[in-house]
């Protein structure tokens, strides 16, 4: 006679549910009483959380209480999750597998030119973004550039704070505030590192793209197929691909992603124009 | 002691161990000591030992586990690291009783990672499945009212599409 599965004890059962997936344990709940009982268990919701829940819980703006590591699973499945200070830095995690999306606001970034660094125009989204553009902010501010010429945006954001093991893509996230203009691509790249405790960088592995910001510009015609191309997301903003990086197994503190945006042409844009930058974000690769 | 690095078996110490039905097994001592129990009980007593007990492990099962300590004995360099996957692959491939008794024993012999192995093989069984899959799978009986059922559902809607 076949021997039944509740020969293992409970905790070896939900040792095996917690290697599935979050939907896999959603159904396992719809099994019977006693799966039920298991597949709800702190044991198995624990490990689908990100591994620096309890850090992540302590920094949220908003405090959150929590009956079970199941129902804090499904509040940080609800977009978006502000942490820290600021309202400019957000997170949510991936329903089905528990996966870490992010997002640094523009506060969070900083912008350069002629690599000098200068300050940021972050104003209130409401003041720069005309009440005819439908979008839904994450953030309550953005930063509105007026002159794109020889400018760059860079972000940093720490290796372990994202799913270990995963490719990632990173976006920024921007609108044009006047509709579109002519201008040459930017140049986009993604290097991660390792930052040693002098400050000296090991492991830098920087790749170059294109990236058309602009539709319909005809300078874009010639590139389309070898950069990366504008998206108009489902919140109304645009998108465009920065880079993908793979965050391995690496928890170590000092490991860092760096996103750069930047304007190689010095092309001068002669008519009245805005690109208002809401921020990166960082998501599993599809 | 023999080295647990040392591949040829000939020059292996060989120890004694019983299964809880009373069957006795020589076995390599760099293999049995794949089980931190086995090793533990082994530094505890020594060369002094004559047959070491397993009163939870059945000779079956014994047969199995040792069959799997044998194989993972010696360190696999990379040439050989397809080749063990095959066959790691193909000893996990048992029915559900063997499963859950090597499982078991695997836990009390402290094996971790022939555990890993294990538990990653019931994990896949459960993996994509549907609730009626998995309690067709491992033989559940489906003890909730169809309105119990219908809740549950209604909760967790998007991970029954």
């Amino acid at each position: 006679m076949e021997l039944d599965i509740w020969v293992l004890p409970e905790e070896c059962i939900a040792h095996i549910i917690s290697l599935t997936s979050p939907r896999d344990a959603c159904c396992c709940t719809a099994v019977s009483s006693k799966f039920r009982s298991v597949a709800e268990s702190d044991t198995v919701w624990v490990r689908f959380l990100p591994s620096y829940w309890e850090d992540i819980v302590s920094r949220l703006v908003s405090p959150v209480k929590f009956s079970s590591k199941k129902a804090l699973y499904f509040h940080l499945c609800h977009s978006p999750i502000f942490i820290d200070q600021g309202n400019n830095k957000s997170f949510t995690l991936e329903k089905v597998s528990g996966i870490i999306r992010y997002m640094l606001g523009s506060e969070e970034l900083l912008m350069l030119w002629n690599d000098v660094p200068i300050p940021w125009n972050n104003l209130p989204v409401s003041d720069i973004i005309p009440s005819n553009k439908h979008v839904e902010s994450r953030f309550l501010k953005a930063c509105l550039v007026e002159d794109m010429s020889y400018l760059q945006i860079r972000g940093r954001m720490k290796l372990k704070l994202l799913s270990p093991n995963t490719a990632y893509e990173a976006f920024l996230i921007y609108l044009h505030r006047f509709g579109e203009i002519e201008h040459p691509p930017m140049k986009v790249s993604i290097s991660v590192r390792s930052i040693g405790k002098e400050g000296e960088s090991h492991g830098v592995e920087e790749v170059v793209n294109d990236a058309n910001l602009f539709t319909s510009s005809v300078f874009s015609t010639s590139t389309k197929d070898d950069g990366y191309g504008a998206r108009k997301r489902g919140d109304g903003w645009m998108e465009v691909k920065m880079g993908e990086f793979f965050t391995g197994e690496d928890d170590d503190d000092a490991c860092e992603v760096e996103m750069r945006l930047w304007e190689t042409t010095g092309y001068v844009v002669h008519v009245d124009y805005g690109l208002v930058v809401q921020g990166i974000e960082l998501r599993p690769k599809e | 002691m023999a080295s647990s690095t040392s591949g040829s078996s000939s020059s292996s110490k060989v120890v004694k161990i019983r299964s809880s039905d009373n069957e006795n097994f020589e076995v390599e001592e760099a293999a049995a000591a794949r089980s931190e129990t086995i090793k533990k009980l082994l530094e505890d007593v020594g060369d002094d030992a004559d047959v070491i007990p397993l009163p939870n492990v059945d000779a079956k099962t014994l047969v199995k586990v040792m069959e799997w300590c044998k194989k993972h004995m010696d360190d696999v360099d990379e040439l050989n690291k397809e080749e063990m996957k095959t066959w790691d692959a193909e000893f996990v491939d048992m029915d559900q009783s063997c499963l859950y008794n090597v499982l078991l024993a695997a836990n009390f012999l402290n094996i971790k990672e022939l555990l890993d192995q294990l538990t990653q093989k019931v994990a896949d069984m459960i993996k994509g499945k549907s609730p009626e899959e998995i309690r067709a799978t491992f033989n559940i009986k489906n003890d909730f009212t169809p309105e119990e059922e219908a809740e549950i559902r209604k909760q967790n809607a998007w991970a029954f599409e």
